[in-house]
């Protein structure tokens, strides 16, 4: 559907709150655990306003929403994870509603009436937003939770740049044990300085290095915990720039790499697209302080500043999620608990 | 006497039951359906014209059918047979436990088996949609063996890609030049390479695509021999090898060792046409499988009519389909 | 990073050389600072005595971790009337580091020695002495000097090795002026034959490797890299070259200003950048510090890093190194071995020419620690200067003597470099 002919399923109070969003997605750094939360505010605004109408309307308009979130900033998977998590829940309702009989023979659930006002069919789906905003809020106490299940005292961790399930991961598990930690710093934003500076009231030693000791350093080291930006369908993960180097020299050592993420990173896109994976930033913003920056040699040359990284499923030993540890095999798994498969394209 | 002479009845009787259903089941094939797809309509008519009362008594009929299908099935084709004719008989115990009414049943066996077919026909379209997002404008894709379904994939991204197919020859038969003539046709860009010159292309290679006989419980896949050795050189050079395979492929077979496939009854017998000037001494010994096994440590993803899959992923779907 | 005690048994060992020649001995030991008596040694033949480092990263603490300041700032340890001016002036140019590069630092340490050789004369001391004897000790302290302003590179120990054993085969029965000149010459082409004609020769051989179309990738800057271009430019090829630097020594940028200017089609991005570019890659070149016995090579910080992604990706890795810099150690990592730079050169990102920064930078620096990340007590940054990179990442090794795999070193060393 061209976007200048669409129409708008949804009013104008929400255009506004949406196109303040997309301004948000735009800009970095941002947190993931944030947009989800304000990706959920708008749906709710939209399920609300939409519902009276039908739910094949809301339907249409949450798709509506998803959409424009992913045009807005298209590397940014969590807005439209969330679209598509609602998503299910509707055609969930909308199943039923068509097809009562179904919703009977399965033994297991109530049984429902079949005929629904929209009245109820709203209340589901606003219930069911309430209950995505309850599971992120515990996103962070539920990785850190599992932090002493995986650190012991003593070790040797290396982590890169700065991600805040791993902060409250390591957080957690320096509470009770001591262990070292080796930082590198991600040269992309230098965000593990600010890991540096947030840990540097816990019980552990810190080491900063620049990313290029990562290979120097990593057969002392005994795992490496990281956080990533998504998770894609095959068990892949996207992360900082630079990441696959670290990934690479893990599996070189057999240091087990680990992931640290919440499941709302989880998009059940395939990294098959490069447009997926190189979002490569301009030379304006790449070089700055820079002397050479008016002399004529300098303009002939290309600087590229790609920010994301893959990191394929091999490579990844464990994810830690906030429903558990697993395997990237298994995020196949989660994912059909998650998204229907004909919202993978929204 | 009696005995013998209702014994010798009844032989005559099975053997004119296997002769039809061994014709029915060429006949399916003629008209350009697959394998599997063919043998479930066979099963499916034999349910229908069926004069058993009883579901053992249908469950026996079904057997019988079976085991002559699989007697005329080409070995590349065996383990997707077995694997789809076992599920159908899995099915039809299941049916008959969930309803007492025999009718009831056979009606919606038969009702299962057309329904079985219509979805494989439409598997291919299926795999084709999303195998088709893999392939991008300038890829270069080496493929191995002469698939159906890879070539609908191919077919369908030729519509809106351009991009570029290495096509190994496939010895003993040379199925790659029927396979690349196919392609060519589709207006894809084809290269025709030696089995034997895998490694030399691979670094310009960004994926690989084969097919499938048949999927093992572990998500390995059982293909045409020197799909193992493709594997083996691409994960060398860290590209993905992508399988697109029918679900109905999936079985609960579970090799460990290549000798663990079912061997053709020539494996032992050269290969024709041999090179015109080779004379060889008689002492000299022949292998000559069919298949290999491919672990699914090499396999990236697995393009199934069910989406997109990891190899983990294939025991789940067995383990449900079969619970 | 050898120490004069090392060089000295060295050259002992190389004048004995004739005698026992078939007797099999390791390389003599580093010095390890964690070892109490060792550096108690040390500190008596040093000259510039430094603070040792406040927040010392103890996996490194066999390697020496100063404080940063001035080398005058705690007077000599000892009379320096000794040292040479010029010895003076090239260990402020090692300390500060205006003279840096592998190569450069190489050729001002034979310019300066050959200087100080120059201006040594016998009169000084009784004429009756020995002018072998007499001139090693001069040198000794002299040398000791530069280490005390930085560890040497395995090429300068090489030198400073050749130039020592070539006095002791002087002959105490000619005239002190002819031992002289012949001393001078022999250093004059020890230099032009182990450096510039070996860079020309590394330059043709790697210029002859580069096809028309290939994209190469680079870390750094290296001098001998830059010849490569440099002439495969002149032979009228057409390639395009993609530099990376690694944090905090950035010199890339002004091997890309020479590319450019060449006219090479020049890519410039970070080292985080490797694994999106090495996909177009054809040939990965990088330069060395020093290479082992077993093939691996000691380099700039993140060469490492570099070879793995070529790896990851199955591009080709081809390192320059002139025969000088080959060493009969063997190294497990670049934890045994290396050197440690000013952790402040990590921090913070004032005063620095250029900057490579993502989006946002303003909020990208707010990140970066100040000079005040001392106050942090469970803080240390480790500033390394060199990545050991292992053999089976390098597929070929550049050398004036052609291209050889990296698992020939301890052969070059055996047929090429013998002393005598």
């Amino acid at each position: 559907m061209n976007h200048s002919t669409e129409n708008w399923l949804i009013g104008k109070e929400t255009r506004r709150a949406l196109n303040y969003l997309q301004k948000e997605l735009r800009e970095e750094p941002f947190s993931g655990l944030r947009i989800a939360k304000e990706t959920l505010r708008l749906l709710r605004i939209v399920v609300s306003s939409v519902a009276p109408s039908g739910l094949d309307k809301v339907e249409d308009a949450v798709r509506q929403l998803g959409r424009e979130l992913t045009r807005g900033y298209p590397r940014c998977f969590i807005a439209e994870n969330m679209a598509r998590r609602v998503l299910k829940v509707i055609h969930e309702e909308l199943q039923i509603a068509n097809n009562p009989r179904l919703d009977t023979s399965d033994l297991g659930s109530p049984c429902r009436n079949p005929v629904k006002n929209a009245k109820t069919v709203k209340n589901i789906v606003m219930e069911s937003i309430s209950e995505i905003e309850d599971e992120l809020d515990a996103v962070l106490p539920n990785i850190a939770e599992q932090s002493l299940e995986h650190i012991h005292s003593n070790e040797v961790l290396l982590t890169f740049g700065h991600s805040q399930s791993v902060e409250e991961f390591l957080k957690s598990a320096a509470e009770k044990r001591h262990f070292e930690i080796i930082i590198a710093e991600c040269e992309l934003d230098y965000s593990g300085h600010r890991l540096a500076k947030n840990l540097s009231e816990e019980n552990v030693d810190i080491t900063l290095i620049s990313d290029a000791a990562v290979v120097a350093l990593m057969s002392r080291v005994h795992k490496v915990i990281i956080g990533a930006e998504a998770i894609m369908a095959d068990g892949s993960v996207l992360a900082a720039s630079g990441t696959f180097m670290v990934a690479a020299a893990a599996r070189h050592y057999a240091v087990p790499l680990v992931i640290c993420a919440g499941l709302h990173k989880l998009t059940p896109l395939f990294p098959h697209h490069p447009d997926i994976l190189y979002d490569v930033l301009s030379p304006s913003q790449v070089i700055e302080n820079c002397k050479v920056w008016n002399e004529s040699w300098f303009r002939q040359l290309e600087v590229s500043c790609p920010r994301l990284d893959l990191i394929q499923s091999q490579y990844i030993r464990l994810l830690v999620t906030n429903s558990g540890g697993f395997s990237p095999s298994y995020v196949y798994r989660i994912l059909n608990e998650f998204y229907d498969e004909i919202d993978t394209f929204l | 006497m009696n005995g013998a002479l209702q014994n010798s009845h009844e032989q005559e009787l099975y053997s004119t039951f296997q002769k039809n259903v061994i014709e029915l089941f060429e006949h399916h094939l003629a008209t350009g359906s697959a394998y599997a797809p063919a043998a479930t309509s066979v099963l499916t008519e034999v349910i229908k014209s069926s004069e058993e009362e009883t579901v053992m008594g249908l469950e026996v009929q079904l057997k019988q059918a079976t085991d002559a299908i699989l007697k005329v099935a080409p070995i590349a084709a065996f383990v997707s047979l077995k694997a789809s004719t076992e599920l159908f008989l899995r099915f039809v115990i299941r049916t008959s436990l969930e309803s007492s009414d025999f009718e009831e049943c056979k009606r919606r066996l038969i009702k299962r088996g057309e329904y079985f077919r219509g979805l494989t026909e439409a598997s291919r379209d299926k795999i084709a949609e999303v195998g088709e997002r893999f392939i991008q404008d300038g890829s270069v894709i080496l493929t191995h063996g002469n698939s159906r379904v890879v070539a609908a994939v191919f077919e369908r991204a030729a519509k809106t890609k351009r991009f570029r197919v290495y096509v190994t020859e496939g010895r003993p038969d040379g199925s790659g030049y029927s396979f690349a003539e196919r392609l060519l046709s589709a207006g894809v860009s084809v290269t025709i390479i030696l089995d034997s010159c895998v490694g030399f292309i691979m670094d310009q290679v960004d994926l690989v695509l084969v097919g499938a006989e048949g999927v093992a419980e572990n998500g390995g896949i059982i293909n045409r021999v020197g799909s193992l050795q493709v594997a083996i050189v691409a994960s060398s050079y860290n590209k993905p090898v992508f399988v697109a395979v029918e679900s109905y492929k999936f079985s609960r077979i579970y090799p460990l060792r290549q000798h663990d496939l079912p061997l053709p009854s020539k494996y032992r017998e050269p290969w024709y046409p041999l090179l015109p000037e080779v004379k060889i001494s008689k002492d000299v010994q022949f292998e000559n499988p069919a298949s290999d096994f491919t672990p699914p440590s090499l396999i990236s993803l697995l393009f199934t009519d069910l989406g997109v899959l990891t190899p983990a992923a294939v025991s789940d779907e067995l383990i449900r389909l079969y619970q | 990073m050898e120490t004069t005690s090392e060089v000295d048994n060295r050259h002992l060992s190389a004048s004995k050389k004739k005698a026992d020649k078939t007797k099999h001995t390791p390389p003599s030991r580093r010095m390890q600072y964690d070892d109490p008596s060792a550096v108690a040694k040390l500190k008596k033949t040093q000259i510039v005595r430094k603070k040792n480092a406040e927040r010392a990263v103890p996996l490194f603490s066999h390697l020496p971790q100063y404080e940063q300041e001035s080398i005058f700032s705690r007077g000599f340890q000892k009379d320096a009337s000794e040292l040479h001016p010029a010895v003076i002036k090239l260990g402020l140019q090692y300390a500060s580091d205006v003279i840096s590069g592998a190569s450069s630092r190489c050729l001002s340490l034979l310019d300066t020695l050959a200087l100080v050789i120059e201006s040594f004369s016998l009169s000084e001391y009784l004429e009756t002495r020995d002018y072998r004897r007499e001139l090693d000790k001069y040198l000794r302290r002299n040398i000791q000097f530069l280490i005390d302003c930085r560890p040497l590179s395995i090429s300068m120990g090489n030198c400073i090795r050749y130039i020592k054993s070539r006095i002791s085969q002087l002959s105490p029965s000619i005239p002190e002026a002819e031992n002289k000149s012949s001393l001078l010459k022999t250093i004059r082409n020890f230099r032009e034959e182990k450096f510039e004609r070996a860079e020309e020769m590394i330059a043709e051989l790697g210029a002859e490797r580069i096809r028309d179309g290939d994209t190469i990738l680079t870390l750094g800057r290296s001098s001998c890299i830059e010849e490569i271009f440099t002439k495969a430019k002149n032979c009228g090829k057409d390639f395009h070259v993609i530099v990376l630097d690694a944090r905090p020594r950035q010199e890339g940028l002004a091997l890309c200003k020479n590319l450019i200017q060449m006219g090479v089609k020049t890519d410039y991005s970070s080292l985080y950048a490797a694994s999106y570019y090495m996909r177009d890659v054809n040939i990965v070149l990088c330069g060395a510090e020093g290479l082992m016995s077993t093939g691996a090579v000691i380099s700039g910080l993140g060469t490492a890093c570099v070879a793995l992604v070529a790896k990851e990706y199955h591009v080709p890795v081809m390192i320059t190194s002139q025969t000088i810099k080959f060493s009969e150690r063997g190294h497990l990592d670049a934890i045994c071995f290396n050197e440690i730079g000013n952790p402040d050169e990590l921090i913070g990102h004032e005063g620095s020419d250029w900057f490579m920064t993502g989006v946002h930078n303003e909020k990208k620096f707010a990140n970066m620690l100040k000079e005040n990340w001392k106050e942090m007590k469970n803080l240390k940054v480790l500033n390394l200067y060199y990545d050991l990179t292992p053999v089976e990442f390098i597929d070929a090794v550049i050398t004036e003597i052609g291209i050889i795999p990296p698992s020939s070193v301890p052969v070059v060393l055996r047929e090429y470099m013998s002393l005598s």
